[in-house]
């Protein structure tokens, strides 16, 4: 079958747009980056990061953190680690099997600091060990 | 002895006063700004620190704008850089009184208090006038409110491209479960 040149043009075109439709989509609608993908720009315990925090406490507005230390409370969204750093869990259940205590590796995003309860505050946590 | 009698008073006291309170670090705040036929509006953040003194109705809440979940990313984007500034104003915060609360009324059926405060966001205040509505469920007290503002009630500019597609009242709906404070 041979194909007039404008029906071919018109083909083209629909296969550039339907490219295009498709990575503009997949652009705007490219899906939240997990804690897991991202890289902690922290690594150390609490008492090091409070540290880090009182210092410049600016500088680490929604950095991802790694951090590990003693659970020092728990409740059914989240824990406390060390003094008063408090990291709610994306998956309330993965802290389910620890205990008061307990050692644990976290990986968050500090959000900011808790003047109501005196509490540093980090959400999107996973356990990474 | 005068030193240890002053410490023993001073626990005492600060103990009362922190039984007293009731809160929660893990409130939901959302909120609704979706014109329809267009993309829908809507954050959820279950971040908020909320605090209720029982003693005095008195509330306090506090949540951080960045952990406002979007379902597109690009939205939550666009909020924090374009319209809500959150490396500037990183929190949100409402001091405010629920009239008439008296903590021995509540019980499983929901009572209705009127919540008067100022709200602060973008660094500036507003007066709100709304409702809540306060019941108890096992150990907590679970406080649930709505109330309506507009952008321009904090200098939140939208621009004229995408005026339509946003809603004129930004609808904000809170709900805490509140624990006894040890």
């Amino acid at each position: 079958m041979r194909l007039s040149k404008g029906i071919k043009l018109i083909l083209v075109a629909l296969i550039l747009l339907a490219v295009a439709a498709t990575v503009g989509y997949k652009i705007i609608y490219k899906p939240h980056k997990s804690t897991q993908e991202q890289s902690a720009v922290f690594v150390g315990n609490a008492h090091l990061f409070q540290t880090k925090l009182n210092a410049q406490a600016k500088q680490w507005q929604n950095a991802i953190v790694q951090l590990k230390d003693t659970i020092r409370q728990k409740d059914a969204k989240g824990i406390m680690l060390g003094a008063n750093i408090y990291c709610q869990m994306t998956d309330s259940l993965a802290t389910a099997h620890l205990k008061a205590h307990q050692v644990v590796t976290i990986k968050g995003r500090f959000i900011g600091y808790d003047d109501l309860l005196g509490e540093v505050k980090l959400d999107q946590c996973i356990v990474t060990q | 002895m005068k030193n240890i009698f002053l410490i023993v008073l001073i626990s005492v006291i600060s103990h009362s006063t922190w039984a007293q309170r009731y809160y929660t670090k893990t409130g939901l705040t959302e909120f609704k700004a979706s014109v329809k036929a267009f993309e829908p509006i809507e954050a959820k953040n279950n971040s908020t620190t909320a605090v209720l003194n029982v003693a005095n109705g008195q509330v306090a809440s506090l949540l951080f704008v960045k952990a406002f979940r979007f379902r597109v990313a690009l939205m939550e984007e666009h909020f924090n850089e374009n319209y809500m500034d959150s490396d500037r104003f990183p929190k949100a915060t409402f001091k405010g009184q629920l009239v008439g609360f008296k903590l021995a009324d509540i019980d499983t059926q929901a009572k209705k208090y009127t919540l008067k405060g100022t709200l602060t966001i973008r660094g500036k205040r507003k007066d709100i006038t709304t409702t809540a509505s306060v019941y108890r469920q096992k150990n907590q007290l679970i406080v649930t409110s709505s109330l309506q503002v507009q952008p321009s009630n904090f200098d939140i500019k939208i621009p004229s491209i995408v005026r339509k597609k946003i809603a004129k009242t930004i609808q904000i709906n809170t709900h805490y479960a509140l624990i006894k404070r040890n």
